[in-house]
């Protein structure tokens, strides 16, 4: 990131508010149990349901478990997810999207046409589709979203490729004798990099909230693991009389989506002098 | 005209195939023995080869995917569920018209509102009304729709019934199974405010995303015709600012807005998986959840399979309305 963008991105109040957010959450789920005043799985039947009071500030759940630790617990959980399934997207997204749009022809059709059918489902139901056959699991539940994600950055790599693919300074390196793969990950990816990087951080939040979906519906990890889209299947019951049950997870996913949602739209504006800010 | 539409019904059939395909593989890819996870884990060694013989799991599987091919299409046969013993396309066919209801109301609130916040933002760009709407457009995506809805039905489950499609007690009858057509054909007022009032949380719950990319939308594309000079052309001729955004202005903007709106009602379809489940309308996304929950895979194939199904033909429906819309896309 260049002096410029920094400075744009520095006079975006949204997009520094986003990233204190994302600062804010990625340091709770860094300091993960030491902040949770108690052990996030422990029962204790004379501690049911308990309203939000100091020492337990936001209450317990049914079965007497601390819901501060659960939910500072499902942070890691939540965000190693997020950041696990858009790392997995973007290492396999970017070289397919440099090829398609580098190579066209045949490969360009194979990996298209390979989106097309990705695209055709409704993302979340592809995802429950993978890991009912495989199996729920952490690396499972990564994997399901960034499949699903997947075809955003082999779209976005490859338009940006077939545009860059005409550019003198290509053809300048092509002339000079520049071997296939020093052209796509050393030029051309390059100059890629701002567009990844505003969908990846967006991508963060989306699949933080596809990982909840998928934990409301029961395809998250294991049944009592603190993970939020779970938590908020498991006191869903329970909104009534203890309402604070699932408050306070789904107020935890909200504003963690919330902010990478403002830090990349932030990034975005600040990346792209084209772009129109309101 | 003819050739565009063409050209999209060539992407759109291999499309629809590899959906199939996926689907069928599903009962394939699943851990362990097909025939078992059909028959379910209590089913005796018995049970399980009368299954591998019924459903042909014996022969080999482009043979297989042959068949599930021609009674899907041709017979509207999607197995049955083993849970139940029932066809599951006739459940599905029972479902669906909840569901569509639901995403009709969903997405009709969407568009009025999300259209009308996005014109507003655009006029008043970078005041305080613009700025709320973005900062609520902005929150609208980053909710889950699942928690939205308990929020609704804790704020306003006293002024309306949050369970079902209608009052459990009142037992009405449903030749069209659409509740509120069925209401207004019967004139049965009092079934259409029962309908209406089970139909408003979740319809809210499931339109609020749809809604905020919907204003983002308008609102983009609003300021960027408004910077043409044929606005400025209007505006020269001293015609009133309401006339200029809205006769001038917004219908050169409603093109991009429309395919969002149709490509939206396209992706309510998963939303309604996760709304339906919060408000037990008893639609295809509690078909599919309820079929994973007891692990039906043949249900929750045909679930798959119908919604990924309706997804791409509303999608090709989208491009065609937008190129009936837009000569720039048929012609180029």
């Amino acid at each position: 990131m260049d002096r410029r963008t920094l400075r744009a991105f520095r006079r975006s109040p949204s997009g520094l508010i986003g990233l204190a957010v994302v600062v804010l959450f990625l340091a709770i789920a860094a300091a993960d149990l030491r902040l949770a005043p108690h052990p996030p799985g422990k029962v204790s039947g004379d501690a049911a349901r308990l309203a939000p009071a100091a020492g337990r500030w936001f209450g317990t759940d049914d079965l007497g478990r601390d819901m501060l630790s659960r939910v500072v617990a499902g942070a890691r959980i939540s965000l190693s997810i997020g950041v696990l399934s858009v790392a997995l997207a973007v290492l396999a997204g970017v070289p397919l999207g440099l090829i398609a749009g580098y190579f066209g022809g045949i490969p360009d059709l194979l990996i298209s046409r390979a989106v097309d059918v990705v695209l055709a489902f409704p993302g979340i139901l592809l995802a429950m589709a993978l890991i009912f056959v495989l199996g729920p699991s952490t690396a499972n539940l990564a994997l399901a979203v960034a499949a699903v994600n997947l075809p955003a950055y082999v779209r976005q790599v490859r338009a940006e490729t077939l545009s860059l693919r005409e550019m003198e300074f290509v053809a300048a390196s092509r002339a000079l004798g520049a071997s296939s793969g020093h052209l796509l990950f050393r030029v051309l990816l390059p100059n890629c990099l701002s567009p990844i990087l505003v969908l990846a951080t967006l991508g963060i939040g989306t699949a933080i909230l596809e990982a909840a979906a998928l934990g409301f519906v029961g395809l998250g990890i294991e049944a009592g693991t603190p993970e939020w889209g779970t938590m908020l299947a498991e006191n869903r019951a329970l909104f009534r009389e203890a309402p604070w049950t699932v408050i306070a997870p789904g107020a935890a996913v909200s504003l963690t989506v919330l902010g990478f949602n403002l830090l990349g739209d932030g990034l975005r504006d600040s990346l792209d002098p084209r772009g129109k800010r309101g | 005209m003819l050739s565009y539409v063409i050209r999209r019904l060539a992407v759109a059939v291999p499309t629809l195939l590899a959906v199939a395909l996926l689907c069928f593989l599903l009962v394939h890819l699943m851990p362990g023995d097909p025939a078992q996870a059909i028959a379910g884990e209590k089913a005796t060694a018995r049970d399980v080869e009368k299954v591998r013989k019924q459903f042909g799991l014996d022969r080999p599987l482009a043979l297989q995917f042959v068949e599930y091919l021609r009674k899907a299409v041709l017979e509207g046969d999607l197995g049955r569920s083993w849970r139940t013993r029932q066809p599951v396309g006739s459940e599905l066919r029972r479902t669906m018209p909840a569901t569509i209801e639901l995403a009709t109301a969903a997405m009709l609130l969407a568009t009025l509102i999300g259209v009308g916040a996005g014109v507003l933002a655009a006029v008043r760009r970078g005041r305080w009304w613009d700025q709320v709407t973005m900062i609520g457009a902005l929150a609208g995506v980053s909710v889950p729709v699942f928690f939205l809805g308990m929020l609704l039905l804790m704020a306003f489950g006293r002024i309306f019934p949050g369970g079902g499609r209608t009052d459990p007690a009142a037992l009405y009858e449903l030749p069209t199974q659409f509740v509120l057509l069925d209401a207004l054909l019967a004139r049965r007022w009092d079934m259409l405010r029962d309908g209406l009032a089970h139909l408003v949380l979740p319809a809210c719950a499931l339109g609020t995303i749809p809604m905020a990319i919907i204003a983002r939308m308008t609102r983009a594309a609003l300021l960027e015709v408004l910077g043409k000079d044929f606005v400025r052309t209007a505006r020269a001729k001293g015609l009133a600012e309401q006339v200029v955004v809205l006769r001038h202005a917004l219908r050169n903007a409603l093109i991009p807005v429309l395919t969002t709106v149709g490509l939206q009602f396209g992706s309510l379809l998963a939303g309604a998986v996760l709304t339906e489940t919060v408000f037990g309308w008893p639609g295809i996304g509690s078909y599919v959840v309820d079929a994973i929950a007891r692990r039906d895979v043949i249900a929750l194939q045909g679930g798959i399979l119908v919604i990924a199904t309706v997804f791409v033909l509303i999608n090709l429906t989208v491009d065609c309305l937008y190129a009936v819309a837009d000569p720039r896309i048929r012609l180029g």
